[in-house]
């Protein structure tokens, strides 16, 4: 059971499920964003912008190379 | 007045304007529309108060689920090695770094109602939002085996096995899941992870200088020993410690879960600055708490969390070192639960699959599924003989500090993509500040590398 500040106003989930228009009602905005979201599509990403994806994936890569020199170099 | 006029006069939202509903709304959004109606209550009725604890939640769970097993320990190692100095200035400045890059996905969740991991995929196409997700649930998986050395270390203090202690841990933690609502278990989850406070009374118990304290908080020093490359390890690891990956992930998706809309970013952005609060507090806590091992010359470098709470005994007392374990216990048990959260959320965003705690296991099979087989594996991990978990341990603040560049640059490209947020999109004023946070930890990367490969140059 869910309050909302007074014995009054009470509403619990089962009875929210016998009111599916006003769950519809309520989720108005996310119902609109939710249609929004289907229809994004994938952005056109230039070279400048792919270069610098690959940039960074280079770099997690060769940084992680690193640390693993750094850990293991001791051991051995 | 009638029950149902009653339910339909909360608020002008609750109008009934659908009269034919294209579908059954399911059990997901009925729970979400619950949660909203408590909100709405709450704004119309100007109950503040009420409307921010509403509303708070995945702010403070992804802080203080970042104060995790390793961070603490991380924490420890730097108050036993640096005492009290130049790291407790420092570390505020890495968790006012963590706000800045927190808020976006507070703005990103609330406005586009989607996950991190699923604007990626949509936004920059299958291959970078592929790449994005085995990032993550790599340096998660890392992290999570770290969270359970964190929890037998913690256990072992009090003579509790590994392995049942590692049992115990996925018992309660998958118990935790077992609401299938969001909010009992983030409520759940944010009671664990208040006992991240425990360090406060550690570190009075310590009986600090508060006159080094505040002389810190004013020069930035003192720095014993200078830049070197043992400084700039933990400078790393304090980042890491408070910047990653999975957090960025987490804060967005457990926003959608929570349902909170464009109207909450303020209620959003407050509570995530009072994790960012309490979660600084606890790591200054640890850093002074720990500073007597610094002061008395404890080689405590390569301490665990049962080997700190030991060596702290002396100085503490038997109390004190209790609540240090305590404390290194409940970080790992709150971080397993927010991390493994955190994979699941991007696995099934990514993977376009059913993924809500507030979803039955039937409806969200693989969402369930992941949860419960990365907790197996990590803690399965701890308790197998002859696991390498120091190398584990020892990398794992440090690839979250060279992973996050990435990161950071998809949520920049994300929280300036005019399709997705709209007027909201970031101002020249939030850009300059993410810029700086993305510099500053690419720098320190970028520093570490050097320290690594020409160990010979003195920095």
């Amino acid at each position: 059971m869910a309050t909302f500040g007074s014995v009054e106003q009470r509403i619990c989930l089962s009875e929210l499920r016998a009111k599916p228009h006003l769950v519809t009602s309520i989720l108005d905005e996310h119902m609109e964003s939710k249609k929004k979201l289907k229809h994004l599509s994938e952005r056109k990403m230039g070279p400048w912008l792919k270069l610098f994806l690959w940039g960074l994936r280079l770099y997690a890569i060769f940084m992680i190379v690193v640390v693993l020199i750094n850990v293991f170099q001791p051991v051995h | 007045m009638p029950r149902d006029a009653q339910v339909q006069g909360i608020g002008e939202f609750a109008v009934e304007t659908f009269s034919n509903p294209a579908k059954a709304p399911n059990s997901e959004e009925t729970a979400r529309a619950l949660d909203r109606l408590q909100v709405l209550y709450a704004r119309q009725r100007r109950r503040r108060f009420l409307l921010v604890w509403l509303l708070i939640g995945p702010g403070i769970l992804v802080m203080l689920g970042e104060n995790d097993a390793p961070s603490m320990l991380s924490y420890a190692a730097t108050g036993s090695q640096f005492g009290i100095g130049f790291f407790l200035p420092f570390v505020v400045l890495t968790f006012v770094m963590a706000f800045i890059a927190q808020e976006i996905t507070v703005r990103l969740g609330a406005i586009s109602k989607a996950g991190h991991a699923e604007l990626i995929y949509r936004r920059f196409g299958r291959f970078w939002g592929n790449f994005a997700m085995i990032d993550l649930l790599f340096t998660n998986c890392l992290t999570l085996v770290t969270e359970f050395v964190g929890i037998v270390a913690g256990a072992g203090f009090f003579g509790v096995p590994a392995y049942i202690a590692v049992i115990a841990a996925i018992l309660i933690i998958t118990g935790a899941y077992s609401f299938r609502r969001y909010w009992s278990w983030e409520r759940t989850i944010l009671t664990m992870a208040m006992f991240n406070l425990i360090f406060i009374p550690v570190a009075y118990m310590s009986h600090p200088n508060w006159g080094a304290v505040f002389h810190s908080f004013v020069t930035f020093g003192p720095l014993p020993g200078g830049v070197n490359k043992n400084t700039i390890l933990i400078l790393l690891s304090d980042i890491g410690a408070t910047i990653t990956p999975w957090m960025l992930f987490f804060q967005q998706s457990a926003v959608v879960d929570k349902g909170l809309s464009m109207n909450d970013v303020n209620q959003g952005r407050m509570d995530t600055a009072l994790g960012a609060l309490l979660a600084a507090t606890a790591a200054l806590a640890t850093i002074i708490a720990t500073a007597p091992l610094f002061m008395h010359h404890m080689a405590a470098a390569q301490f665990g969390a049962a080997q700190f709470a030991q060596a702290l005994v002396p100085y503490v007392g038997r109390f004190g070192g209790t609540l240090f374990a305590l404390g290194i216990l409940e970080a790992g048990l709150v971080a397993a639960s927010t991390i493994s959260t955190s994979s699941a959320y991007a696995y099934t965003e990514v993977r376009r699959h059913s993924g809500s705690l507030n979803k039955s296991f039937q409806e969200a099979k693989s969402f369930y599924g992941l949860l419960v087989a990365v907790l197996l594996v990590a803690g399965a991990v701890v308790v197998i003989p002859g696991s390498p978990l120091i190398y584990i341990v020892l990398v794992v603040n440090v690839l979250a500090v060279l992973t996050m560049p990435p990161a950071i640059a998809f949520l920049l490209l994300l929280a300036n993509d005019e399709e997705v947020m709209g007027e909201h999109k970031n101002t020249w004023f939030l850009n300059t500040m993410g810029i700086g946070v993305a510099v500053f930890i690419s720098l320190a990367g970028i520093i570490y590398a050097l320290s690594v490969i020409f160990p010979e140059v003195h920095l």
